[in-house]
């Protein structure tokens, strides 16, 4: 009860003297990757949220509960925000089967904006947002904030130096999972009897993390994560007869270092029906 | 699938002021209980539920539900106290049309629907003149946000709920309809059977209403004796604050 008090009063203190009538728990930036725009050039900008300790916000594949930040846009004529990258998740399973997947302590959402080639060099453009987000703890907090900035034009040939934030940038890129390459396929996806097989040879670990409007997958609190280099997976075909396997796998490897982040979007219908012979032949995906 | 499509469905929110998460409620922390913070912890009630029979793991032949019971099947009986210490069972009302709503009176998205906006209480007022049994349902557990007898008999108060709040504080009740989110919702037929169940409406926003509440449409379907034309929508919102680790 002291304790509860003390917070209390430091809150009250903190609310007066910063004028924040808020309890937060997550704070956003809108941020660019550059300290410029140049006509014609895509721009990077991003949400960055840094997150209380303990309290994390979703990721937007399947989760069973929250709420994925979304952006709400003001941007000026012309202007448009490409969609989120988001970066790899993390698994987080409560009390009663509920499996969710969050970004803890900071996650930065990038976006491209594609800069207008009419623009002039020395105009001077103000981006307007009012995102939105969930940050839960035990319990769930609805946030949102109205950011904003502004990025001066310049010319291409003068070029637009990084800003103090592209650490961050060069830090999200290493989370978001890259589509699997054409040849020498580091992952090997096989399906038999309403189960999909991911295999990436060498690894210590695999985690698979489902995106949206692909295949249902029943069990994935229990096989959605497990030591060696293969996950089996049950699944179902979508409501909407979905068959694609959708979603994000991250393979730890057994030396120190940074694991591999995967996009896979494969038809499940499709494999081990390129190849004849057995239904279990070993058939490579196809990084589509 | 509708309902992961519905995920992306954008919305532009107007005035995104924190829903009463202001100066007052940091307040509240001094004096724990209704206050939005991890630590307001509820004072433990003695209410007992009685045990829900839970239904068989329907997980991996399930195509029409969500995981754990399906459209069309029989719904699990229960028997739990309300906040004014009456017993109800769900056997209370054969042969009549339930609607279960998954509650927990501090989650934003419960708030959403009825502190903000009367969605709850509009559609059970839509129905109740028709026969429909509207019952709310609690699975947090003794300690969690939202347990407790006292505020949830206070939320009921405040937010004119016309309908028995029941406590399900072992959370037995909500495992066995594999709820998962505050509000999820279910709807019995007649005939004791399962024939929606998941959202409210469509928009998973903590503020925005949808353009289309799931539970109104299927209702009205049930009631003129059509099909249900989305048995099963995604439901979104809080975790249930089940015990346990």
């Amino acid at each position: 009860m002291m304790r509860t008090l003390m917070v209390g009063v430091a809150s009250l203190v903190f609310g007066a003297a910063a004028a924040v009538a808020q309890e937060e728990h997550a704070k956003v930036r809108l941020i660019s990757e550059t300290k410029a725009l140049m006509p014609g050039k895509t721009a990077w900008l991003a949400l960055h949220f840094e997150i209380d300790d303990k309290w994390h916000l979703y990721w937007n594949g399947i989760n069973d509960s929250g709420f994925a930040p979304r952006l709400n846009p003001e941007f000026p004529e012309g202007y448009k925000a490409g969609e989120f990258l988001w970066p790899a998740p993390k698994r987080y399973v409560q009390p009663g089967d509920i499996l969710d997947h969050i970004y803890e302590n900071h996650v930065t959402l990038m976006f491209p904006v594609e800069v207008p080639g009419s623009v002039a060099p020395g105009e001077r453009v103000e981006f307007k947002a009012s995102p939105e987000w969930l940050v839960c703890h035990d319990v769930c907090l609805p946030g949102g904030a109205d950011v904003k900035l502004t990025l001066p034009v310049v010319d291409q040939d003068e070029g637009a130096p990084a800003s103090d934030d592209a650490g961050l940038f060069a830090k999200a890129r290493l989370r978001l999972p890259k589509p699997l390459p054409k040849d020498n396929v580091p992952v090997v996806i096989n399906v038999a009897e309403g189960k999909v097989s991911i295999q990436a040879v060498g690894a210590a670990e695999l985690a698979y993390y489902p995106g949206l409007n692909g295949v249902v997958y029943p069990s994935l609190i229990k096989e959605g994560q497990r030591k060696g280099d293969k996950l089996v997976l049950s699944f179902r075909k979508g409501t909407d007869g979905a068959s694609r396997l959708k979603g994000v796998l991250e393979v730890k490897p057994q030396e120190p270092g940074e694991p591999m982040l995967w996009q896979l979007d494969v038809d499940l219908e499709s494999v081990n029906k390129a190849t004849p012979g057995p239904s279990d032949t070993d058939t490579r995906s196809r990084g589509d | 699938m509708m309902t992961l499509k519905s995920r992306r469905i954008l919305g532009l929110i107007a005035g995104m002021a924190m829903m009463g998460v202001a100066a007052p409620s940091l307040m509240a922390q001094a004096d724990a209980p209704r206050g939005k913070t991890p630590a307001a912890s509820q004072p433990e009630k003695d209410h007992k539920d009685k045990d829900a029979k839970p239904q068989k793991d329907a997980r991996e032949s399930n195509k029409d539900g969500n995981g754990t019971v399906t459209i069309g099947q029989t719904a699990p009986a229960f028997e739990l106290k309300d906040t004014e210490g009456k017993t109800v069972k769900l056997s209370d009302f054969a042969g009549k049309v339930v609607v279960l709503e998954w509650f927990n009176p501090e989650c934003p998205y419960v708030v959403k629907h009825h502190g903000e906006h009367k969605t709850m209480v509009n559609t059970y007022a839509k129905y109740k003149d028709k026969g429909v049994v509207w019952l709310a349902i609690n699975s947090g557990a003794p300690g969690k946000q939202g347990a407790g007898l006292e505020l949830n008999a206070q939320h009921k108060k405040d937010w004119k709920m016309e309908y028995p709040i029941l406590l399900d504080e072992s959370g037995k009740v909500g495992k066995a309809y594999g709820s998962k989110n505050t509000p999820t919702m279910f709807i019995i037929d007649a005939s004791g059977k399962l024939a929606y169940m998941g959202a409210i409406d469509n928009d998973n926003s903590a503020k925005k209403l949808g353009s289309i509440n799931y539970v109104d449409q299927a209702l009205g379907q049930i009631l003129a004796k059509e099909t249900v034309s989305s048995p099963v929508t995604k439901a979104y919102g809080c975790s249930v604050k089940y015990g346990g680790s």
